[in-house]
């Protein structure tokens, strides 16, 4: 007995050792940077500006996934936004896809899915995720027709007519910079020899450095360091955990075990991968090691991929959160789409791979 | 002067309750009042897409971001 939770433990351990050394400094710690700098320095009006209510419906459902791709890398923007585009602006098919793409594009769940599970998975992901998203708002814009709402919303004014002069030159600095940031991350992350990869780095981060001088306030480079700095402090420790977790899990379970039950690309399995990941509540992020567990428990890759796309997306606190907001009824369509959607493309995943 | 923070309760808007509150004391002002707004449908009807936010007699100043006690203070001086 003893021997045997030495044995759990010092695989949740190894596990934790393997992601820190080979995923989390190449990927995840760019990709904080990343998403830190998408939080403090995208203008957003300039995005949201085009989910108002007098918007030509495809250009609404077009930002709206853009700013279900850029904006909302923390869900506490997610609810208000979704709220505002449905009663004041766009109307409730933009407000969905918004609803849908911003977990399920999240800048860091994609990345970290790319680096640890593969980028063919990360890929299907954001193609499948953007796809349903707009699918779904428009489903359910038209089986729920709304008035058009009278009253558009107000965009903050504040430096608006500065940043439309500078607005050229804000475009291009922001490019260069978030050039230079992925750049860091896909250097970092390939399998160049060290040698090579070293100097390259350090190249970048010195353009890095150039530019933060250059053309950012310091108010700008202190807002991007915040941002940074709390999205590690909210994800991180309960990644650790989880991946600490799922490295148990891998041992405790014998290997093989879920190849039983979802080891083969049918209906069933692909349902039943998106109903574990609708009542399952793993924490951002931490679907991913979860799903690197299945993986090696004998999941197919199927299944793997609808429990992806469903999990961040519906849970049941989310259920209850949108369901004051759109009422019993569409929360339920919206779930039921979900649900076959995903189904569907797990099965269809499956049929390509193989 | 009424000061509302607008934010469904996440860090983010305790943050920028903290940064209001601290720059109304930094500047000593006597008659301000900062008042959180929790609830979603109202932070809705005040025209915010984006929280937090910072509204100051009604009026949205800032959408979106946490601005620092000095931008605060900038915005809050007589």
């Amino acid at each position: 007995m003893q021997e045997f939770l030495i044995n759990i433990i010092s695989a949740g351990l190894y596990a934790l050792y393997d992601y820190l050394t080979a995923h989390v400094l190449t990927c995840l710690v760019p990709a904080f940077f990343i998403a830190g700098a998408m939080a403090a320095l995208l203008p957003k009006e300039q995005i949201t500006k085009h989910l108002g209510s007098k918007v030509f419906k495809p250009k609404a459902y077009l930002f709206s996934v853009i700013a279900g791709l850029l904006l909302a890398v923390c869900s506490c923007t997610v609810l208000p936004l979704f709220a505002g585009i449905k009663k004041k602006g766009a109307g409730i098919g933009p407000a969905i896809a918004f609803l849908y793409t911003a977990p399920a594009t999240n800048i860091l769940a994609i990345l970290f899915t790319g680096s640890v599970l593969g980028w063919d998975f990360a890929l299907a992901r954001i193609i499948l995720s953007v796809s349903f998203a707009i699918l779904i708002g428009i489903i359910i814009s038209k089986l729920f027709p709304e008035e058009e709402s009278e009253v558009g919303a107000i965009t903050p004014k504040t430096n608006y007519s500065f940043k439309r002069r500078i607005f050229g030159f804000v475009k291009r600095r922001l490019v260069a910079f978030f050039a230079t940031l992925f750049a860091i991350l896909i250097i970092g992350a390939s399998k160049l020899g060290n040698g090579i990869k070293i100097p390259l780095l350090l190249g970048l981060i010195t353009i890095l450095l150039v530019q933060l001088k250059v053309r950012f306030t310091k108010e700008e480079i202190k807002s991007w360091l915040g941002e940074t700095y709390r999205f590690f402090k909210v994800i991180f420790p309960l990644l650790l955990v989880g991946i600490l977790v799922a490295g148990m899990l891998e041992k405790i379970f014998p290997k093989d075990s879920l190849g039983r039950f979802l080891g083969a690309n049918t209906i069933v399995a692909n349902l039943a991968a998106v109903l574990f990941g609708v009542f399952m509540y793993f924490p951002t992020l931490v679907e991913v090691p979860m799903a690197k567990t299945f993986l090696s428990l004998g999941m197919a890759k199927g299944p793997l991929l609808a429990y992806l796309l469903a999990d961040p997306v519906i849970s049941l606190s989310s259920i209850l959160v949108v369901r004051k907001i759109m009422g019993t009824k569409q929360t339920l369509v919206y779930v039921i789409l979900i649900t076959l959607f995903t189904t569907i493309s797990g099965l269809i995943y499956g049929v390509l791979i193989r | 002067m009424k000061i509302q923070v607008l934010g469904s309760g996440c860090p983010n808007c305790h943050l920028l309750e903290a940064n209001a509150k601290k720059a109304v004391d930094e500047l000593s002002l006597k008659n301000a009042h900062v008042e959180h707004i929790y609830d979603i449908t109202k932070i809705i009807e005040m025209g915010v897409m984006m929280t937090p936010a910072l509204a100051v007699d009604g009026k949205i100043i800032v959408a979106g971001r946490i601005p620092t006690v000095e931008e605060i203070k900038k915005i809050l001086k007589p």
